[in-house]
């Protein structure tokens, strides 16, 4: 069976690429003009093996739709049983008379994308701007099936644009573990450029506290800023724990970054706190593997899984601010950043409880999320 | 001396600040709101020194200028005495009510930037799509001095802009070349995602050739963007049968509209198992790469006497297989190339260096020394000057 998937928002299609590859099926991944950089297969591997069966087509960007040659999407997509596909490509494949077996929405795809907005017309293509969304809503409706994980306001998304294709829901897998998972990643700890920072933090604390910043793009509303009250949490903690070298990583990324760092300094623990650069997720990745504790925002379900997938991947302790204490994942909601002060201080007086809790964590991601993910795309796929 | 530059375009500001705090200026770097990210300092070095010295601004965006207020503006700039800037922020400097003491332009924001054109309006600061240019070309005609190379084309713009400042006309280090050097280098190559790549291909080929321009040869694009790829393919595939004795490798980027044409030209050749693509990569990593090869490639369509590729090849003393119309510079300095045209050209220059190679990496460390000399020892002398003023 041959499938091509076209797109890779947030590295998914990538991961289910290289899995569907070592079952033996032909799997080929297709990055267009509006994939971000940060979402190039290079991103999420130190392997270059992928360009065997990746390819970046010229065509993708909703602004120059009008431009595209129906030759183009065809002769790149000719000859594939299945095609999986997300964002702005459904127009796309309506455009070439093609149509997307597996339809794997990621949130502004279905709620923005079809809208009709104005936008800055492009030469050689004005008509791009009626044309696209007209498309992009006959693209979604062509869809054999849809998949994936649809949170609520998705769903109404589709309905509102009348596609009634049978779904399919299952987790999207978000880490390829042959390369990058926990039995794995130490492997490629010797490519990464900023190892050596964290090892540092590493060897010189008790606990490494690991702030991800990094919520997938195609989520609503505004990042929620939570840098500037970790660092506070941090010095909470080493007031309470002096005996316990506790360590912050955040990235410059993370909204209030600057400000973290700032509070850093006034409190007078800004040797504690580690600011990474912008890095690929591949070197994200690394850099939790290192730490003990992954601390983002969101809502701890599978619905909207934020951050937490990773840190609950990788084996460790996740605690999720905004999430509530019965979260549907294996993860310690806080409220406050009086319950993260807390959280932390119970981690720090009995350390069986985090190895416990990341135990459960990995053993639920294995089962729920890896094992669920790749059996639902398989049996999407009719494999 | 505290003096702050502003804008990282090209990664140009980060290379002159650290070499400016090398000779014991207080420089700092200033990053502007919507910079891409491979423009960020860490693209660009294996150490975080950088954040004790560089801030990122909230502002910056040419389509946003009329809802920044100006307080804002010199909360970031007020406290410096000198403040070098490029891109946008001789219009921001304008809107705070502040004089810029040196502009550096990289091209666009003296050739484009200070001129209107129409773009689309963003919500809440529809007016910039008029008020900002004529903010650029105010604030570069006030500027206190213009820096750069001397370019012909620039000569013109200032001209036909009125600018009131004195021409400093001389050149930038784009490269830092204290860390990214022959000697320095393979301090790094444990913290780069591709070393390991790079020396497999080392070790399997007598020849490396590392191309890392944009592949712009079949589509449609101005004369200037092409960089003639092509050529360069075609004379490597009449080296590589010529010498089939020789091993060669032939390193490239998966970068450009012109990626999959060039694939296919390789395909046609049948010379695949010699080239070795890479992705884009982080400018860091493309020193790791260059060290470990032979010859670098700057461009082949037309003539060029300066610009990115070609410092990156002569910074690491490389011999740059490149083509200069000499006739075109005469009054300027010059480094030796491996000058070339055509591809016979660059068939004829690789078999060259078959029989030649100590003449060729003699050309490369010449070239070095010329950069060393000509770019980044005179630049900080020039900028020690002008500082002084």
């Amino acid at each position: 069976m041959r499938v091509a998937f076209a797109g890779n928002m947030n590295q998914y299609a990538f991961v289910a690429v290289r899995h569907l590859r070592k079952l033996g099926v032909d799997a080929h991944l297709f990055i267009h003009g509006t994939d971000l950089p940060e979402f190039h297969p290079s991103y999420d591997t130190f392997d270059r093996s992928y360009m065997q069966y990746t390819r970046n087509v010229g065509w993708g960007d909703p602004a120059l739709f009008s431009a595209v040659s129906v030759e183009g999407v065809r002769e790149a997509l000719a000859g594939y049983d299945a095609i999986v596909t997300e964002g702005p490509v459904p127009a796309f494949l309506h455009h070439a008379g093609l149509r997307a077996q597996l339809l794997l929405p990621y949130g502004d795809d279905v709620r923005e994308l079809p809208r009709m907005r104005f936008r800055r017309p492009r030469r050689g293509a004005t008509s791009s701007l009626l044309r696209f969304p007209s498309a992009l809503r006959e693209g979604l409706r062509e869809a054999a099936r849809v998949g994936g994980v649809i949170p609520e306001d998705v769903g109404a998304a589709l309905e509102a644009w009348g596609v009634t294709a049978p779904r399919r829901l299952f987790p999207r897998v978000p880490i390829w573990e042959p390369e990058l998972g926990p039995e794995a990643i130490e492997r490629v700890f010797r490519r990464s450029a900023w190892l050596p920072e964290i090892d540092a933090v590493r060897r010189r604390a008790d606990v490494v506290i690991f702030h991800h910043s990094a919520d997938p793009v195609g989520r609503p509303g505004a990042p929620v800023v939570l840098a500037p009250s970790l660092v506070e949490v941090l010095a909470s903690v080493r007031r309470a724990h002096a005996d316990v070298a506790v360590e912050l990583v955040i990235l410059e990324t993370a909204p209030g970054a600057e400000l973290a760092l700032e509070r850093a300094e006034e409190l007078g623990i800004k040797e504690h706190v580690l600011m990474l650069p912008p890095v690929p997720r591949k070197e994200l990745l690394i850099a939790i593997a290192v730490s003990d504790i992954v601390v983002g925002a969101g809502e701890g379900s599978r619905a909207a899984p934020g951050i937490a997938l990773d840190g609950l991947a990788l084996g460790k302790t996740v605690i999720v601010s905004g999430a509530p204490d019965d979260a549907e994942l294996p993860i310690l909601g806080v409220g406050s950043p009086e319950a993260m002060v807390r959280r932390l201080g119970d981690y720090i007086a009995d350390r069986s409880l985090g190895k416990t809790l990341a135990q459960e964590g990995r053993t639920f991601y294995e089962r729920e999320i890896r094992d669920a993910g790749f059996q639902g795309l398989e049996a999407a796929l009719g494999l | 001396m505290r003096v702050l530059f502003v804008c990282n375009m090209n990664n140009h500001f980060f290379s002159v600040v650290r070499h400016l705090r090398d000779v014991g200026i207080e420089a700092h770097l200033l990053r502007l709101h919507g910079e891409p990210l491979h423009f960020h300092p860490s693209y660009d070095t294996f150490d975080l020194s950088y954040q004790a010295y560089t801030k990122a601004a909230p502002w910056g965006e040419p389509s946003l200028y009329s809802a920044v207020a100006p307080a804002d503006i010199r909360r970031f700039l007020s406290r410096f005495p000198f403040i070098v800037g490029c891109g946008p922020t001789p219009a921001f400097m304008e809107a705070a009510g502040m004089r810029l003491d040196m502009f550096i332009p990289h091209g666009s924001d003296l050739a484009e930037m200070p001129f209107f054109r129409p773009s689309s309006p963003t919500r809440g600061a529809v007016s910039s799509v008029v008020r900002f240019p004529m903010a650029q070309r105010r604030g570069i005609r006030h500027a206190r001095f213009n820096g750069g190379a001397y370019t012909p084309q620039f000569e013109e713009t200032f001209a036909q802009i009125g600018a009131e400042g004195k021409r400093e006309a001389f050149p930038i280090p784009p490269v830092y070349a204290n860390d990214f050097n022959a000697d320095r280098i393979g301090a790094f190559y444990g913290r780069s995602n591709w070393y390991e790549d790079f020396r497999k291909i080392r070790e399997s080929n007598d020849v490396i050739v590392f191309h890392h321009s944009r592949h712009i040869w079949k589509s449609r694009a101005t004369p200037i963007s092409k960089k003639g790829n092509d050529k360069l393919i075609r004379g490597f595939a009449k080296a590589v049968a010529a010498h089939p004795d020789v091993r060669f490798g032939l390193v490239m980027l998966e970068y450009g509209p012109d990626v999959e044409p060039s694939m296919q030209l390789i395909r046609e050749l049948g010379i695949e198992k010699n080239v070795h693509s890479f992705p884009l990569m982080a400018r860091r990593e493309l020193f790791v790469g260059i060290s470990l090869a032979d010859i670098v490639c700057g461009e082949f369509a037309i003539s060029w006497n300066f610009g990115g590729t070609i410092i990156e090849g002569i910074a690491m003393a490389k011999p740059l297989l490149h083509y200069r119309d000499d006739s075109m510079y005469p009054e300027e300095e010059r480094f030796p190339v491996m000058n070339v045209n055509t591809d016979d050209d660059i068939f004829h220059a690789l078999s060259d260096y078959v029989v030649r190679p100590k003449h060729y990496q003699a050309m490369g460390r010449e070239a070095h020394a010329w950069f060393k000399s000509y770019i980044v020892d005179r630049s900080m002398r020039e900028f020690e000057r002008v500082l002084a003023y």
